[in-house]
């Protein structure tokens, strides 16, 4: 057991509050005086040798494969090196790419802004009717799949025949709407990207302490008035960086340009993938290409993070406290359809498509009444799935490879997390640091990363199910991580040194206070983590083989292969599933507070279980 | 000596200030004795390191003649096996488990089986009061229950030092006058040795055998609480003891009988008994209490040094009245027992302030901060 001592919060606050004296030279003592044994750089020695293939080792496979003349395998590495896979950057097709991405992400960041603020700001402080359905609407469509809702769209919004042509031809329209087109990914994105902004403003609109608005209140500004000059300037910092958050998701997105795209729009998440999948393989390129859009995305992490760090304004906090609500008046209701019509258009319309062409008999439907043309339909589709080997196994792998990415994932996000915010060793921030790296990586990226990194460790990982689970797990750690710090950090740090005080070891003192009081946390991080690693195509698409396939790889190969109603009865059948999971876990992600879980346990039976 | 600590530095992170500087203690067994200080001076900073805590890189602590740390030699006791009890600002009551669980825990790590620590422990709850509250569920407590319980817990472990982290400061001040009581009697009759700190003057006077007085990591003070009352050593120390009148002085005539000083900037002279300190700048420290104001004319009693003014801002409290008057340029602060009338803003008053009242104390704090 390795002798640690543990930081307090408070009295940090206090050494950092010294009233510093003028004049005053540095002392001459050094606080380097004591020495650390061995033994303290044990932890993190232990975590970096974790973190190493995780994420260390895929990204300087990247930049080595980025500039070597031979993608690198084991024993391989010495083949020289070139600056040619630079090249193509120079190509008319990667500049259309980076142009149509770089549309994609801000008009995309902007709609998905527009969307997932409104709804913050009236769930968090308007009197709209039905709040409650406003959070639920702002939060559910995180749980669908961004490929299986392109899937959706790419039924109702096809042109000619998609559902709401027909409709518009029904009623007379002349319009023809196409999703297939830049706008249409546009779309689409913002309305799966939309629950990103809507956590990250919802929170900022629901902690700001209501006196500040009080106070302008009293010094005479109206209701709106409050609104624009007091409550949107201090939120505006949390709405920027959620903004950058998610102009990054939606520019590394692959499912939803790749379906909707259908070859005619590149982005570059597109190409990195025709890169790697269509022969001849460019596996030089991609490295290159992946290289840039890291550089790209940390940029913009480190403005986000500056950004939060400048303003992030001291009042912006106040829990517990009773938000003011606006009044709307004549606009409560149309603020209310606003948000039915978001969750028709992101759950309920793309459900309905994805139902209809699962039960069609014949996937050609000639006008809008032929919809409700029951005659048409049949389970004929999921009853050849019942039979369908890759779909069983599909199914099989899915929760496979997500328990123990989940598993696994949540027990190293705790132990990374506990080093990092409960001890006082070195090493902390590197930990820190490299833990959050994966925010910044593209998912493609990681699974190119992990593919260098599986060709060139000497062990049989590629083409089992480990290889995906360890891809999940990159690219979750950050999830995991931060959830579980601000979990922990919402036990007092005296409640751990009380035990240690009372004669109880460091591994003691866990099982008795952290566990029990992070019960809650910990199972909520994980059933996170399985729905994440569940709903993720893009991290596996590099990694799977015909054995290894789990539900959304499925549904993309049925896709690409051109199979539609069964990619769209498989659809149904994965978005059943993670819906029901939300379902299940939707108490636990509510609730991730250790206080309240506590104050809801009854107290008697407790006294037992001790012994 | 129950703790003995010499040279003790500690230093967090990168910060280019020491929290505790070079600091030697010594305190004998069964003693109360009181860190004071302001937030930041290390007070909590020590008590940390005694508790094991923090690991200083200097110095050495010993309690009960055993070496907990050593940095010369980097002798290090961890926490848990030093049988030092501490009782926290926050009171760290275990919420997922029951007062008997919180209280039972530390005789639990020593290996009492839950059967035989329970009439203990039933004992020393009674004992602070909590009768009949052993199975409920800790969380369920008001703040100053838990803080009960949390020295219920200390006591039962019966250490071989308690720590009190200002483990009052989170309650109302009713509470805390009770509980402050409370916390003295169980001392003296468990016996044990209690390092208390706090920031609260009054808590310190009415707690301590003896107070040291921190501030910058180092102690500026010791001494019992009378005296530290009765002659604070500096300008500092005057201060946060509560000592309302502060002013710089220099030295206006010096004979057997009479000395007298000058307020600097004003023309106010003041009689006074103590010899002047030899270091360069002098504080004139005069304590509330002892400035005496009445209405003009009246008598004012063996004051000696006499000032006219008048009253800016008058404040009731029942027993005593707190003025602020003005004289001579000066602003005086006074505390005086209710007796008549309270005077109020505008009248006119006279102010008395015998000699022996005035301390006179070396400055070590910055000029502007004396009139404040």
């Amino acid at each position: 057991m390795v002798m640690t001592t543990q930081p307090a919060a408070a009295e940090q606050v206090e050494a950092g509050q010294e009233p510093k004296q003028p004049g005053r030279p540095p002392r001459a003592d050094s606080g380097k005086g004591y020495r650390l044994s061995w033994k303290s750089y044990l932890p993190s020695t232990g975590m970096l040798l974790v973190l190493t293939p995780l994420i260390i080792l895929p990204m300087v496979l990247i930049a080595y494969a980025a500039i070597a003349v031979n993608p690198p395998r084991a024993g391989q590495l010495d083949g020289g090196f070139t600056w040619e896979h630079f090249g193509f950057l120079f190509t008319q097709t990667t500049l259309t790419a980076t142009w149509n991405s770089v549309i994609i992400g801000i008009a995309g960041t902007a709609f998905a802004m527009l969307i997932g603020g409104t709804l913050a700001w009236l769930a968090a402080r308007t009197d709209v009717p039905g709040r409650q359905l406003i959070q639920v609407a702002g939060v559910v469509p995180l749980f669908i799949s961004a490929l299986v809702g392109a899937l959706a769209w790419s039924i109702i919004g096809s042109p000619r025949f998609g559902y709401i042509n027909l409709f518009f031809e029904a009623i007379g329209l002349p319009i023809d709407v196409n999703v297939y087109s830049l706008p249409g990914i546009i779309f689409v994105l913002g309305l799966y990207n939309a629950p990103y902004t809507f956590l990250f403003s919802y929170s900022a609109f629901a902690l700001m302490n209501p006196e500040i608005e009080e106070a302008a209140s009293t010094h005479g500004a109206s209701g709106w008035k409050v609104a624009r000059s007091i409550t949107f300037p201090l939120v505006a910092p949390a709405l920027f960086s959620s903004g950058i958050l998610t102009f990054i998701l939606i520019m590394e997105n692959f499912p939803v340009p790749y379906v909707l795209g259908s070859g005619r729009i590149p982005t570059l998440p597109t190409e990195l993938y025709s890169m790697i999948s269509t022969s001849p393989a460019r596996p030089g390129e991609a490295s290159a290409l992946s290289l840039i859009l890291v550089a790209l995305v940390f940029v913009l992490v480190f403005f986000q993070r500056r950004t939060l760090k400048k303003h992030s304004y001291a009042t912006v906090t106040g829990k517990g406290l009773r938000p003011r609500r606006i009044r709307l008046g004549a606009m409560r209701w149309p603020a209310f359809a606003f948000a039915a019509l978001y969750l028709i258009f992101a759950v309920v319309l793309p459900y309905f498509a994805l139902v209809q062409s699962s039960l069609r008999k014949n996937s050609f439907i000639p006008d809008f009444a032929a919809l409700f043309d029951f005659s048409a339909l049949s389970f004929d589709q999921y009853a050849s799935l019942l039979t369908y080997r890759p779909f069983q196994g599909a199914l099989y792998r899915t929760f496979e490879v997500g328990l123990i990415a989940a598993g696994v994932g949540v027990l190293l996000s705790f132990a990374l997390a506990y080093f990092v915010h409960r001890s006082k060793l070195p090493g902390r921030g590197a930990v820190d640091y490299i833990t959050n790296i994966p925010v910044a990586l593209p998912a493609l990226v990681i699974g190119i990363g992990l593919l260098w990194t599986f060709l060139v460790l000497p062990l049989p990982i590629y083409g089992t199910a480990l290889a995906l689970g360890i891809a999940y797990i990159a690219r979750f750690l950050p999830h995991g991580y931060r959830g579980l710090s601000s979990t922990i950090g919402q036990v007092h740090p005296e409640l751990e040194e009380s035990a240690r005080v009372s004669g109880a070891s460091r591994l003691r003192t866990l099982s008795f206070v952290m566990l029990p009081l992070l019960k809650t946390g910990l199972i909520s991080t994980m059933l996170l983590l399985f729905i994440m690693c569940v709903r993720e195509l893009s991290a596996a698409l590099f990694l799977y083989t015909a054995d290894t396939r789990v539900l959304s790889i499925l549904v993309f190969e049925q896709f690409a292969g051109g199979s539609f109603p069964r990619a769209a009865t498989i659809s149904v059948v994965y978005s059943v599933i993670l819906l029901l999971l939300t379902v299940i876990g939707w108490r636990y992600l509510n609730n991730t507070d250790p206080t309240e879980a506590r104050a809801r346990r009854p107290r008697r039976s407790q006294s037992k279980s001790a012994a | 000596m129950t703790i003995e600590i010499t040279g003790l530095c500690h230093r967090y992170g990168q910060s280019p200030d020491l929290a505790v500087d070079h600091l030697d203690l010594e305190i004998p067994k069964g003693q109360f004795y009181v860190l004071l200080g302001p937030s930041g001076c290390g007070k909590t900073t020590t008590m940390r390191c005694i508790a094991g805590l923090e690991t200083p890189q200097e110095g050495r602590i010993s309690v009960n003649g055993r070496v907990v740390r050593d940095a010369a030699t980097n002798t290090t006791v961890p926490t848990h096996k030093r049988n030092i009890g501490m009782v926290f600002q926050s009171y760290a009551i275990w919420p997922h488990k029951t007062v008997f669980e919180n209280v039972a825990f530390p005789m639990r790590m020593k290996g009492v089986g839950s059967r035989q620590a329970r009439p203990r422990v039933i004992e020393i709850l009674a004992r602070v009061g909590l009768e009949g509250f052993a199975d409920r569920g800790a969380s369920m407590l008001s703040g100053g229950q838990m803080q009960r319980v949390a020295l219920a817990r200390s006591i039962a472990m019966q250490p071989s030092v308690l720590l009190f982290d200002e483990p009052l400061s989170n309650l109302d001040a009713r509470l805390r006058e009770s509980l402050r009581f409370e916390i003295r009697a169980l001392q003296q009759e468990f016996g044990f040795t209690a390092v208390y700190v706090t920031h609260d003057q009054s808590e310190a006077l009415a707690l301590g055998d003896e107070i040291a007085v921190m501030r910058d990591g180092k102690i500026i003070q010791r001494g019992a609480p009378i005296e530290l009352y009765r002659r604070p050593a500096t300008e500092f120390v005057a201060e946060f003891l509560g000592v309302g009148n502060r002013f710089e002085v220099e030295p206006a005539h010096s004979g057997d009988e009479d000395s007298r000083v000058r307020i600097a900037d004003s023309d106010v002279e003041l009689m006074v008994t103590d010899p002047l300190p030899s270091t360069r700048r002098v504080v004139a420290c005069i304590r509330d209490e002892d400035v005496i104001v009445v209405r003009k004319g009246e008598p004012v009693g063996p004051s000696i040094n006499v000032l006219d003014g008048t009253v800016q801002v008058a404040s009731f409290l029942g027993r005593e009245v707190h003025y602020q008057c003005v004289a001579g340029g000066l602003t005086f602060r006074s505390s005086t027992p209710t007796s008549g009338d309270p005077m109020g803003h505008g009248d006119e008053v006279t102010i008395g302030i015998r000699p022996d009242a005035v301390r006179l104390v070396t400055a070590d704090m910055p000029a502007g901060a004396v009139a404040a």
